[in-house]
């Protein structure tokens, strides 16, 4: 134990310097009690790979956007690449942030992928590969996906049933662009909306009364 | 896939709802009971008194979930395990659906618990701490007890454990009380902790010096305490600043108010502050607006309001029809502009009371709150009041300032504290 004569106090542990003024404080008779383990402050660096990655995002912005700058002939497709890269990361992002629940990352990225084809589908003319070939492909993949990993990993009903239902409903899609007369190409489409329906019987048939518990806990008000 | 039986699910109260969206940075909403032995801790006994109160308080063993419109409190399987402290105090619990919600840690004669705010507020955890003392004590020192579990009395059952007092006490027409008018207090604008951590300086004085010097100013601990912190802010604060009232927050437990025996949140909080301006009065001046203001805002009227107001908040429909993460975004805004209304904050826990076969194998108790600001929280157990500054600046010179203060008066005062980092030792 210690004995700041500066604040008058005593100071139980081991400071070197008074935790109210920083003066030394003098030793005193007394027990030496740590309340606290000292804990080392160890600045966190990301991954060397993380940090290659950003560099050779911006490397490859800055370079893109300089050479289009010099040769303007071909117009401003520099843009593409700086979206492009602003995609990449977005997916990245996602699954860095879902990581640690498999479903919920490959769901997050299911529909930040739909959404990120419907803009470029948008950005570079509208032909609608994004809705007609893209969506339910990405859709179709993503069940084949959940049963390999439900399966693979043992993950039980509870916790991947809304994932499930997420990726099945968004499979029916498809189904009303096909019913308002939108799409043109529909095979895709048309298997992207059976496999949905068959996927959501099975989980509401097989798992019933679980199906219903989970939909009450996740949409409560 | 596996099945596995369902498992149990709670809505969240009213106060928790907040917490999830605004747990950033320092202000982890992570708050921390230790208990001080004589002896040392016995891992083993520890684990075991933590397997068997934990089905005492069925919320406590939960993670949080996030649904559609609203987060959920959802029962989890995997048992808390008690480790050695090697995390600074109050380090966030939440992390994402998996994270427990609570830890147990030990070190030397101390052990401690950390709550995330969203299952329990300061009471609630007391009731919890208070049962896993006793429990541990009672195991440890079996010889000598004669094997007897001695467990702290209360007459409650799991079922009003669990209560949303929140919802049971919620009264559209007790709205009717005016909210008063916020406002806009000083702020300390000084350097932060590296990595976000936080200052721990403790303060450890006798409570019969306490309450002789606060006699002095004819008033309790408690408001001489809250008049205390608020001239040592303003006497550290930029002169510029100091043109704003300096306020408090101070939590208040509604169970002081309303009946209830919940361990969940069932708080309210109001301010209390004080413009200084250029001159620094005498501290009887700060006392006498601060007697005052306790005087007129602690009635049970006013926190029915709030209490109405805020629960009126969460029932209303459109409201209730958003998303989740647009939730969290409106309410992160709104917690930054009403975090604009006070300065610090101020929590008195209050006496702290063991079994009193017990009390002779412990040396004392302290209370510690995540903050993106200063907070001081006081407890007291036996004879010694512990006070507890947590902090999320470098700087110290606030408790300096409230300590010398004690000192001057005549009131003992042994300081605990964390080791200073400021920078990389690495």
């Amino acid at each position: 134990m210690t004995y700041c004569e500066s604040c008058a106090v005593k100071i139980e542990g081991s400071h070197e310097r008074c935790p109210l003024c920083g003066s030394v404080p003098s030793p005193i008779e007394g027990r030496r009690y740590e309340a606290f383990p000292k804990i080392r402050v160890i600045n966190p660096k990301k991954s060397l790979l993380y940090r290659l990655l950003k560099l050779c995002t911006v490397a490859t912005a800055t370079i893109a956007v300089g050479v289009n700058y010099a040769f303007q002939q071909f117009g401003w497709w520099s843009l593409f690449v700086l979206a492009g890269l602003g995609c990449g990361w977005l997916c990245l992002f996602v699954f860095i942030r879902k990581w640690y629940n498999p479903l919920k990352a490959l769901s997050w990225q299911l529909f930040v992928g739909v959404i990120l084809s419907i803009l470029w589908d948008i950005g570079t003319g509208w032909h609608r590969w994004s809705i007609e070939i893209v969506m339910p492909i990405l859709i179709l993949s993503a069940m084949v996906t959940t049963l390999v990993l439900v399966l693979a990993l043992h993950i039980p009903v509870t916790e991947s049933f809304i994932y499930l239902i997420f990726i099945s409903t968004l499979g029916l899609i498809p189904g009303i662009l096909i019913f308002i007369g939108y799409s043109r190409f529909i095979i895709l489409q048309i298997i992207c909306v059976v496999a949905s329906i068959i996927y959501l019987a099975a989980l509401i048939t097989l798992e019933g009364k679980p199906f219903k518990a989970e939909l009450e806990r996740r949409f409560h008000l | 896939m596996k099945q596995q039986a369902p498992k149990v699910w709670r809505k969240l109260d009213n106060a928790a709802k907040i917490f999830p969206a605004n747990s950033h940075g320092e202000d982890t909403k992570v708050f921390r009971y230790s208990c001080q032995l004589k002896d040392k801790v016995d891992f083993e006994i520890l684990q075991k008194s933590v397997d068997e109160t934990m089905p005492d308080f069925p919320s406590f063993g939960s993670v949080l979930r996030q649904g559609i419109f609203w987060f959920y409190l959802e029962e989890s399987r995997v048992p808390i395990k008690v480790e050695k402290e090697k995390l600074p105090p109050c380090t966030a619990l939440y992390i994402n659906s998996k994270s427990p919600l609570l830890r147990v840690v030990y070190y030397e004669n101390r052990f401690s618990v950390e709550l995330y705010h969203s299952i329990t507020d300061g009471t609630g955890a007391v009731q919890f701490f208070k049962v896993l003392v006793s429990r541990y004590l009672s195991l440890a020192h079996q010889s000598e007890l004669d094997g007897r579990l001695i467990l702290p009395e209360y007459d409650s059952t799991i079922g009003q454990r669990m209560g949303d007092s929140f919802e049971y006490y919620y009264d559209k027409k007790a709205k009717h009380i005016k909210k008063e008018k916020a406002i806009k207090a000083a702020q300390i604008k000084a350097a932060k902790n590296f990595q976000r951590r936080m200052t721990i300086i403790e303060g450890t004085a006798p409570v019969d010096k306490l309450k002789e010097l606060s006699k002095q100013y004819d008033t309790t601990v408690t408001v001489f305490l809250t008049a205390l912190l608020l001239s040592s802010i303003a006497q550290t604060l930029k002169v510029s600043e100091r043109k704003k009232p300096v306020a408090l927050s101070i939590p208040v437990n509604l169970r002081n108010f309303f009946s209830s025996a919940t361990c969940r949140n069932f708080f309210s909080v109001f301010e209390t502050y004080f413009n200084f301006e250029n001159e620094l009065p005498p501290l009887e001046d700060v006392i006498n607006k601060v007697k005052a203001d306790f005087a007129e805002k602690l009635v049970k009227e006013n926190f029915a309001a709030r209490l109405a107001r805020l629960a009126s908040l969460e029932r209303n429909v459109p409201g209730r029809l958003v998303p989740l993460p647009l939730k969290n975004f409106g309410m992160n805004i709104g917690y930054k502009i009403s975090s604009k209304n006070h300065t610090a904050s101020y929590s008195n826990v209050g006496k702290i009371v063991l079994p009193d076969e017990l009390c002779k194998y412990v040396e004392g108790f302290d209370v510690f709150n995540s903050t993106g600001k200063i907070l001081l929280i006081t407890c007291s157990f036996m004879d010694t009041m512990r006070l507890s500054f947590t902090s999320s600046y470098i700087n110290s010179d606030i408790q300096r300032t409230f300590f010398k203060y004690l000192t001057s008066c005549g009131v003992p005062v042994t300081i605990t504290a964390t080791e200073k980092t400021t920078e990389d030792d690495e």
